[in-house]
């Protein structure tokens, strides 16, 4: 009988338990083994289990294990092997290290070695290290004794390379970009498979030099201390015409490995496996170079996922075409670019698109609408739309809509002037818009738009609602950004530090309690939305269950109305006489506003109540930003 | 339905479902039974340590079902190994403070119960306890004969002391 019956706490522990309840059942004494330093009457029958040994063994460190653990007794000997670095890692790279290296090179015996200095494997705690430049002193010094010995061997021996037998080198990358040194002995290394390699310094041009100085690496393993660029591939530097074998390349830093992970995979195979790129925009590089690489490496481009800020007037996707003919790129992506409207032509797949960068324009999103006619997903979030600079980016059809509009809206006028009674905009106009086609490229896959406003006043907001909403008809989930909710023209940057109180005079509560009702009949025409969520500044503690009414009924609205022009709050008229009364968003199963602070009502409470007892299918919230689990 | 956990002084403990689903032993025992699950005896733990072992479970029961192997994905192995312990819980931290025969016997429950996350910071703080201790030390801990050799032992340390030299 082994295992863990035997082994119980000691008596002290005991004791607080006991303390701690006194009604625990204690073990019975047959049970207890008293601790002592006679551990011959003990036996094996403490021993941890071997399995439990290895994952302890895990975790130490190389010094515990080659100074202790390895000398308790045989069977933690053997199992310590597996854990020992064959040329150990070290702290301080002593002299009497470096000898005993130095005589398993010359005797050829060393066919693996461990170069780390700083980052021994198996050391729990970093801070336990020595300091890295006292270390790296010592590694020049080694590297110099290195170069010495082995040039002697290849006087001595011909050319005897001293190091012909490694197989597998991990090594410390100390500044390689300026030294030489390292170069010389990586020229002794052209016969390693496996590389692991720790650079301090430097671009990572060096990797593609590595691999012509090491055409038989298959293996190579790259930490870094630094994300300092990366150049992929130097034309100068390197031989155009290289096979490289590699088959697997690992790293553990985030950027710029990652990046070479995908495309060392690429690298050697015939047929790409995932040939693709993923950059980060922390990762400094020059994108042509990588295209260039690319191209050598992965012929068959199947993804492309890119991070990354490139100048508005650059032409690096214009060189991706050129290398690329035959990509087909991301079915899902995160685009974080200006793209030129030719690149565009390349992401004719894509279905979801995430557009993280900050200062993407209308151009951008022109272009996404109009290039990606597959697109299901769109989340811009950061882009602040303005309708009618959309417009402007968009072609014949969309300058016919808004010359449509713009007479609709004139005739109106007129009309209005001519009776001298409000004529409804919405949904009053008989004639509706003669559109030839969808307006973009996408307008007729769209399913989720998530999409910021143009901060500045709110004429533009309500045509960016009534264009958008008339444009993407299939949306079944939005999420707007809007800065207000509930203010227009009284809300901007300069109002914004005042607190509600202080703007709330009877005229605004009653402006900003028109705002929501208003955004909703906006939102109208989106007959098959199943989500909306706000994300704004703030709402109004005023809000009534009656500003949600189009959540019960709604009028039946004209297709589209396109308005380039100020449309003031007075002039939307929703109700008119003759709209049968139906509901609007029947498929609606979510309506959420997150807001950084409310006005005056904190407690959203019972206007949620009444809200579901207006739409009892649809789930209601009013979330502060910080409830919320997940952006 | 809560599972009653039998200690080998036939102190019961009462668990729910999930908490004793963090033991792939428990849950492969609790799916075999179904609804109809009798008392389950474990004679190998001590009513002390199964009262921790189940402190545990219950604190960690929201957890996705591999946590470890998460920490793994996200660090990597080495930096696992060199950062666990920093990056444990704060609870885990405090949980795994026990006196060493203790931590021993949890070890060894996890290691019978399969329940990976307690095994991981268990060994880990095995580990970290044995830094530092000489072989005889280790040996009185664990209770492990010297079986060596004569002269295997000096061999060995041969071996490996002089890489270790500064």
């Amino acid at each position: 009988m082994t295992g863990v019956h035997e082994l119980v706490p000691v008596k002290k522990n005991n004791r607080r338990r006991k303390r701690k309840n006194k009604r625990k059942a204690q073990p019975p004494t047959t049970f207890t083994i008293q601790r002592s330093s006679s551990t011959a009457q003990l036996g094996n029958r403490c021993r941890l289990p071997i399995e439990v040994v290895e994952q302890i063994f895990q975790y130490a460190s190389q010094s515990s294990l080659r100074v202790t653990l390895s000398l308790v007794c045989r069977e933690w000997n053997i199992i310590s092997q597996q854990f020992i670095k064959r040329v150990g890692t070290w702290k301080s790279f002593g002299q009497d290290y470096q000898d005993a290296l130095m005589t398993e090179i010359r005797s050829g015996t060393l066919n693996t070695l461990d170069c780390f200095m700083e980052c021994d494997p198996g050391t729990p705690f970093p801070y336990e290290l020595d300091d890295w430049n006292f270390t790296s002193k010592r590694w020049n010094a080694f590297m110099a004794n290195i170069q010495s010995m082995s040039t002697a061997a290849a006087a001595q021996q011909g050319n005897n390379n001293p190091f012909r037998e490694f197989k597998e080198v991990r090594m410390l990358g100390y500044n390689i970009e300026d030294d030489d040194r390292m170069w010389a002995l990586l020229d002794h290394f052209q016969f390693i498979e496996k590389l692991s390699i720790h650079i301090y310094n430097g671009p990572n041009l060096w990797i593609f030099q590595l691999l012509d100085h090491c055409p038989t690496l298959r293996h190579l393993d790259v930490t870094g201390r630094k994300g300092r660029g990366l150049w992929l591939y130097d034309g100068e530097n390197t031989s155009p015409d290289a096979r490289y074998q590699l088959q697997e390349f690992t790293s553990r830093s985030a950027n710029m490995e990652d990046c070479l992970l995908r495309i060392f995979k690429a690298l050697g195979v015939d047929e790409p496996i995932e040939g693709g790129f993923y950059f980060m925009d922390s990762t400094p590089m020059d994108i042509r170079n990588v295209y260039k690489v690319a191209a050598r490496s992965c012929p068959k481009l199947e993804w492309f996922h890119v991070s990354q800020s490139i100048k508005k007037d650059s032409d690096e996707f214009q060189l991706g075409i050129d290398f690329f003919p035959k990509a087909e790129m991301c079915t899902t992506a995160m685009v974080d670019l200006r793209l030129t409207p030719k690149a565009w032509a390349h992401f004719r797949q894509l279905t979801v698109l995430e557009i993280s960068y900050s200062t993407a324009t209308m151009e951008t999103l022109a272009m996404i609408l109009q290039e990606t006619p597959r697109l299901q997903h769109l989340y811009a979030s950061r882009i602040k739309v303005d309708i009618n600079e959309l417009m402007t980016y968009n072609n014949a059809i969309a300058n016919a809509i808004l010359d449509q509009a713009r007479a609709r809206m004139r005739r109106a006028r007129e009309a209005r002037t001519g009776t001298g009674s409000a004529t409804p905009i919405l949904g009053g106009v008989d004639e509706p818009l003669q559109v030839e086609g969808p307006l973009w490229s996408c307008q007729n896959t769209l399913q989720t738009l998530d999409i910021g406003m143009e901060e500045k006043n709110s004429p533009e907001k309500y045509n960016f609602f009534e264009g958008f909403a008339a444009l993407f008809t299939k949306l079944t989930t939005l999420i707007l950004r809007l800065d207000e909710f509930y203010v227009g023209q009284q809300m901007d940057h300069r109002t914004k530090g005042k607190s509600i109180e202080q703007q709330a005079s009877d005229e605004w509560k009653h402006q900003a309690q028109a705002r929501v009702p208003h955004y909703l009949k906006l939102l109208q025409p989106l007959r098959s939305l199943q989500s909306i969520t706000f994300r704004v500044e703030g709402i109004p503690g005023v809000l009534d269950v009656s500003d949600f009414e189009l959540l019960r009924r709604t009028i039946d609205l004209n297709p589209i109305l396109f308005n380039a022009q100020v449309l003031p709050m007075g002039e939307i008229q929703v109700e008119s006489p003759r709209a049968p009364e139906v509901v609007c968003w029947p498929g609606l199963d979510s309506f959420k506003v997150y807001y950084q602070r409310s006005g005056m009502v904190h407690d959203y409470d019972p206007l949620l109540k009444q809200l579901h007892e207006l739409r009892p299918g649809v789930e209601f919230g009013f979330l502060r930003f910080f409830d919320r689990p997940e952006d | 339905m809560p599972i009653i956990l039998q200690a080998y002084d036939d102190k019961e403990f009462k668990v729910d479902k999930q908490t004793a689903e963090r033991s792939l032993v428990l849950k492969s025992m609790i799916e075999r039974a179904g609804d109809s699950i009798a008392p389950i005896p474990l004679p190998k733990l001590s009513s002390l340590v199964l009262e921790k072992v189940i402190m545990f479970c219950k604190h960690h029961k929201a957890d996705q079902v591999d946590k470890s192997k998460d920490y793994e994905d996200i660090l990597g192995p080495r930096k696992m190994r060199n950062g666990l312990i920093r990056d444990m819980d704060e609870w885990d931290k405090e949980f795994i403070k026990v006196d060493k025969d203790l931590l021993m016997d949890i070890v060894m429950a996890a290691n019978f119960l399969d329940i990976k996350n307690l095994l991981d910071i268990g060994c880990l703080a095995i580990a970290y306890m044995l830094t530092g201790k000489t072989p005889e030390e280790i040996r009185a801990t664990f209770g492990i004969p010297k079986d060596f050799a004569p002269g295997e032992e000096e061999r060995i340390e041969q071996e490996h002391a002089w890489a270790l030299r500064p």
